[in-house]
């Protein structure tokens, strides 16, 4: 193919198709290059970095949000994806949804560093950079179609996050909990790209809609599957999930979790907790999809598939029981709240291994017919989860950052009284509390139902997923203890002498906002109707669901899978596909 | 009112009453109380209201009112009153008002504590009127807020572990309620429809009215015993029992009184609402432990009660051996060969276990609150240092007097009807069982007149604060008329809540006995007697 | 003698990868940790451009393995500015050295 005619295929899908796509992620871009120029320029005297850091996020919301609403409003548009980037990264509605999930934290991120005053005037810049910086790679994690770019996206999102993590210079926790944090997430990085690197390999190809079809061709009932071949490709994937369960803190790949969150600043930490998991969440379920397609067809590797799913559901259990039982122990705030976000980070791993053991199971109930609704509605209810887990933990961050400031001290027994200085705090906490242990009529409560249900769904496909229900279930049980403490002392105790008061009212500032991300914590629990039904229809967006999976026995190279082009976007044009060496 | 919102009116009054407050300056405690008055003398005349307009003739439900609520998960805002709600509903009115009332001995954050009894009281009524499963599991938690920290803030010196004791256990009924909640919905679901939440017609799926759809031996089984496990925790059955002590001590009266009046008849509320009708075979199967169970309530509470010193802890204790009657009535269901033998005797027993609910009610709710009249004054509650109260605070004495006789069984009083129904319909399941509980009216009548003797009669007063014991006041004599008022009527004239809950009730037993059982012959019944 | 095949790439690769895993888990020197990081990432790539030579996947593992170079680099950028940092505050880069964070 004449150079010259690529070139200009690309420069046409680039431009017509892609980039107008990837409005969103363009306006971060543009902010971080402002803000970079801004600082070199000595501008930021004159617009405080915090500023154009919040304009450039609701810019970005902005954008998403548009996208949302067209996709809504022409119905033809519904369920289509699109491949963007000549593959690189895909377009369909739960990328959307994930747009607006991180766009929205960003913007109360972002935010809430402005109310706190961390960072300081001069240091701004350079935290707005990092911290926009991290958010992209996250968005690109959500719209991640390709290996490289699962990689490339996740260091994306961790490389900056180290430099947050230390941003405070001085501060010798700080430090230490950087280089813990940054010598792990290194090294499960390295790992997770060996195991990307053995994958892509076995596989023959990169792309991971096309993952499923080699991993068919070479798993297939009817083709010569030899047992080291399975080996290690079971051993790549696993490599793989190291990286991703490193980003969601998951046991026993946790470690750097409590340290990160004691030693950043309660903002930091809360981005830490609510962002990332999102993002690692939708690459994860992206990324099972890919393996197991619609649903895993008969053979040698439907085992695979199945006590992968089931062990990951035991990690997850491990995860959950861990966290929640180790944040009993602690005295500082920012710790037990790092551990109940491994806790959490475990009921939501459960959705997903619900996902895997009913996409990968041999018997299922009525004979299969409603396993994809009922993986469709296992990835809607961690969708509903993690829309729910962002204000309940961004609303315990935010007022440990507002204590913080006022009393400088982050033990929970300082936390005395709070609710004779500041009811509307209490209150706030209080929210954030029983909505983190699953309380009705709070938003935790119906977002653990849903999960809940799909694993319970999970159980019919296969039996041994009880034990992962009766462990969610317990450890319930098991965070009341820890979280109640926290009201405890908020409650019941008098207020200690030494300290400041915390004097926060209603009306202030800092009052409008603990409000203001704590009200959808109650709303959530009973108009769950509106974002169930935006989970639900970006979880059937997803490739994998709406176009089944067409098995390829031959050996030649899998045609790319088209795309379907709608009326309103112009057909992207198939790049070529590289001819390989050899 | 048209009845549509009648029932939504009864629930959501108090939390309007909830809004009102949070908005009001938290010093002004006169305007305060004032609102929480009005706000549970309101709800208690809708509840009046809803007893004029109730047609006790009907056995099914009435008034419903169904709105879609989460629309993927078929989760409806279900809500209607039959006999057995009726009853439960006009109880909660009155008790909530009463405790209000005698809320006058709390004297500190007048606010928050009112904010969350109002809360508490939607909660409650929340249950007896909800119909969807998912609602109904919405309300019994909501109660477990305010409960928590009404015990923890206002109560006794061990208030903290008290108060999370009682969160603990609750909760973990309620996870196992998740379990057999997600059983149900997945059992419930065919081929064209998504599971239902309804509790209308998960019992007849459950019952074997619905064509193509049953629940299936083994899930009515695991279901029922998780089930019944939660719902046992709130009786509180032995034995699950050991948060009440504590909670009913360390809460503060009012709350006391509510907890006795209301929050443990929701506990066979939700017996009768939900495990037996859905599980009706579950039921059968387990039906002699929970017999068993129900006798060792009884007496064990029995004798616990006569063990103790603390006046309040004998009147908790005391509660648990009362509400084994209530166990008892309800599970006496005999088998033979597939049939149900004796289907009079077991009408009888869910009659009487009912009306023991009501009497419990009543006559609990009483003894706490004279408890607390009495401690209020002198701030101990030791049994053997009291005395001669009778001749230092007559109108008191006599009330009390009165009160106390309820609980004991007294005929002519309201305790007697209950006790002697569930006695009498156990005689018809099993013999022995019924002579054992039967002789659970003279232990109770033995710690009771005894506890009488100890803190009423006698030449003087043996105990500190003896100056601190003046006459009764006006608002409490008031309390006390109403609630020994009650209980003489419930006495002598049961038929004003037979009347009201027997068609109900009836037809309850009427199902589970059509119920066919022939699937079970070949399962062991639980210890077969 | 017989070519050298894809085979012995992936065991160059591997040793590379064992290597680095060994170096991350031992060493006590933060330095001498990010030198076994960046030993596994070049296990990583060693073994994408040796598929990209004998399997289908063509030059995606070439370009794949571009990126990762460049990424590396920044990431030991980062890392190392970390370890200063450390260094600043604590006076040592011994990692075992940080344990105030506790429990």
């Amino acid at each position: 193919m004449p150079f010259s005619s690529l070139v200009d295929s690309l420069m046409q899908d680039t431009l017509g198709v892609s980039l107008p796509l990837f409005a969103t992620e363009l306006a971060i871009c543009a902010t971080i290059v402002l803000l970079l120029l801004f600082r070199l320029l000595n501008l930021d005297q004159r617009i405080p970095g915090a500023v154009l850091a919040l304009a450039g996020s609701i810019a970005g919301l902005g954008l998403a949000v548009m996208q949302h609403l067209q996709y809504s409003q022409e119905a033809d548009l519904v369920g289509q994806s699109v491949e963007i980037f000549t593959g690189l990264l895909i377009y369909d509605q739960f990328t959307i949804y994930l747009r607006i999930f991180l766009m929205l934290f960003l913007v109360l991120v972002v935010y809430l560093t402005m109310l706190g005053g961390i960072p300081d005037r001069e240091d701004a810049p350079d935290f707005y950079v990092l911290l926009l910086g991290s958010t992209l790679g996250m968005l690109l994690m959500a719209s991640a179609n390709h290996l490289l770019i699962v990689f490339l996206a996740i260091e994306m999102t961790s490389v900056p996050s180290y430099a947050m993590v230390g941003f405070l210079k001085g501060r010798r926790q700080s430090s230490e909990a950087a280089l813990k944090y940054v010598v792990y997430g290194a090294g499960a990085a390295g790992v997770m790209l060996y195991g990307i690197s053995l994958l892509s390999g076995l596989l023959g190809t990169a792309n991971l809609p096309e993952l499923a079809q080699a991993l068919t061709a070479l798993g297939g009932a009817d083709s010569a599957l030899d047992q080291p071949s399975l080996w290690t490709l079971s051993l790549a994937i696993l490599m793989v999930l190291v990286g991703v369960a490193f980003k969601l803190s998951i046991v026993p790949f946790h470690f750097w979790c409590p340290d990160a969150f004691e030693g950043a600043s309660a903002e930091v930490a809360g981005y830490l907790s609510v962002a990332s998991k999102g993002a690692a969440f939708a690459l994860l379920v992206r990324f099972c999809l890919a393996m197991t397609g619609s649903a895993v067809p008969a053979g040698d590797l439907q085992t695979v598939f199945v006590h992968l799913g089931f062990g990951i559901g035991i990690i997850a259990a491990i995860s959950a029981t861990f966290g929640n039982l180790a944040a009993y122990t602690q005295t500082n705030i920012k710790r037990m709240l790092a551990y109940s976000t491994i806790a959490h980070a475990g009921y939501m791993l459960m959705a997903v291994a619900a996902l895997l053991v009913i996409l990968g199971s041999p018997d299922a109930p009525d004979g299969g017919a409603q396993r994809t609704e009922h993986a469709i509605r296992a990835v809607s209810g961690l969708l509903y989860y993690l829309v729910v887990y962002l204000f309940m933990n961004l609303g315990a961050f935010a007022i440990v950052a507002i204590i913080r400031n006022q009393t400088f001290s982050e033990q929970i027994e300082d936390y005395s009284g709070l609710v004779r200085q500041s009811p509307a705090l209490a209150v706030c906490m209080l929210a954030c509390m029983f909505s983190l242990i699953g309380m009705p009529p709070l938003g935790g409560f119906v977002s653990k139902v849903m999960v809940f249900a799909s694993v319970f769904k999970s159980t019919e496909y296969y039996w041994p997923m009880w034990f992962i229900l009766s462990a969610g279930v317990l450890n319930t049980v098991f965070s009341l203890i820890y979280y109640v403490n926290v009201l405890n002392y908020m409650f019941f105790k008098p207020p200690r002498e030494h300290l400041e008061p915390v004097n926060v009212p209603l009306a202030s500032a800092y009052g409008r906002y603990a409000l203001l991300v704590t009200l959808p914590v109650f709303l959530l629990g009973v108009m769950v109707n509106r974002i169930d039904d935006v989970a639900y229809s970006a979880s059937a967006s997803l490739k994998s669901f709406s176009v089944p999976v067409v098995a390829n026995h031959d050996n030649a190279d899998p045609p790319r899978q088209s795309v379907r082009s709608t009326p309103a976007i112009p057909a992207p044009v198939e790049a070529a596909t590289p001819v390989s060496g050899g | 009112m048209s009845n549509e919102f009648l029932l939504s009116a009864i629930i959501f009054l108090p939390t309007v009453g909830a809004l009102v407050l949070s908005i009001m300056d938290g010093g002004a405690e006169k305007a305060l109380r004032k609102i929480g008055y009005f706000t549970t003398a309101a709800t208690f005349a809708l509840t009046l209201v809803l007893l004029a307009e109730f047609d006790s003739s009907v056995s099914g439900m009435q008034m419903e009112v169904k709105a879609e609520w989460i629309k993927n998960w078929n989760v409806n805002y279900q809500l209607g009153v039959d006999g057995i709600s009726l009853t439960l509903v006009l109880l909660t009115g009155l008790v909530c008002f009463l405790a209000m009332l005698a809320s006058d001995s709390i004297k500190k954050d007048i606010k928050g504590y009112l904010i969350l009894f109002l809360l508490l009281e939607t909660g409650m009524l929340g249950v007896f009127l909800s119909l969807d499963f998912f609602l109904f599991y919405v309300f019994w938690e909501v109660m477990l807020l305010p409960m928590y920290f009404l015990i923890g803030i206002w109560g006794g010196p061990r208030r903290e572990y008290a108060a999370m004791k009682f969160f603990l256990y609750t909760l973990v009924g309620s996870v196992l309620m998740l379990i057999a909640l997600l059983m149900f919905y997945f059992g419930s679901a065919t081929t064209t429809s998504p599971g239902s939440f309804d509790l209308l017609h998960l019992a007849r799926i459950g019952q074997g009215k619905v064509p193509g759809l049953v629940f299936s031996e083994t899930l009515q089984m695991t279901a029922f015993v998780l089930l019944f496990i939660g719902f046992a925790i709130k009786v509180p059955v032995v034995p699950f029992h050991t948060w009440l002590p504590d909670a009913h001590v360390e809460a503060p009266t009012p709350i006391s009184m509510i907890l006795a009046g209301v929050l443990l008849k929701m506990g066979g509320y939700g017996i009768l609402r939900i495990a037996f009708p859905i599980c009706p075979q579950g039921a059968q199967w387990a039906s002699y432990v929970l017999v068993f169970l129900g006798v060792l309530s009884i007496i064990y509470g029995a004798f616990a009660a006569m063990a103790q010193t603390d006046f309040k802890r004998l009147v908790a204790y005391s509660s648990v051996s009362h509400m084994g009657y209530v166990l008892l009535g309800i599970a006496v269901w005999k088998l033979s060969e597939g049939k149900t033998v004796g289907a009079e005797y077991w009408k009888m027993g869910m009659n009487g276990a009912m009306f023991q609910m009501l009497a419990h009610g009543i006559s609990s709710a009483g003894m706490f609150f004279m408890v607390g009249v009495i401690y209020d004054r002198v701030h101990h509650r030791d049994v053997n240092k009291f005395g001669g109260l009778m001749g230092l605070m007559p109108l008191y004495g006599g009330l009390a007097v009165g009160i106390f006789f309820a609980g004991l069984g007294l005929p002519g009083l309201c305790g007697f009807i209950g006790e002697v129904f569930t006695v009498l319909s156990a005689w018809n399941y099993h013999p022995i069982m019924a002579i054992i509980s039967a002789s659970g009216v003279i232990l109770t009548a033995g710690y009771i007149l005894w506890t009488i003797q100890r803190v009423f009669l006698g030449p003087e007063y043996k105990g500190p604060h003896p100056e601190a014991i003046t006459p009764i006041l006006p608002r409490e004599a008031f309390i006390g008329f109403v609630l020994l008022g009650f209980a003489i009527l419930l006495g002598v004239y049961p038929e004003s809540m037979f009347g009201l809950m027997r068609e109900s009730i009836n037809q309850l037993v009427n199902d589970l006995v059509k119920v066919d059982m022939s699937s079970l012959a070949g399962v062991n019944t639980l210890l077969k007697r | 003698m017989e070519g050298v095949g894809l085979t012995e790439y992936l065991v160059v690769a591997g040793i590379l990868f064992v290597s680095g895993v060994v170096c991350m888990a031992t060493k006590r020197n933060a330095i001498g940790v990010l030198m076994g990081v960046e030993l596994v990432l070049n296990g990583a790539n060693v073994n994408f451009v040796a598929f990209s030579r004998y399997t289908k996947l063509g030059l995606d593992g070439q370009v794949i393995s571009l990126f990762v170079i460049v990424l590396a680099a920044a990431e030991a950028a980062v890392a190392l500015a970390i370890a200063l940092n450390f260094y600043n505050n604590h006076l040592t880069i011994d990692v075992d050295r940080g344990d105030e964070l506790k429990g």
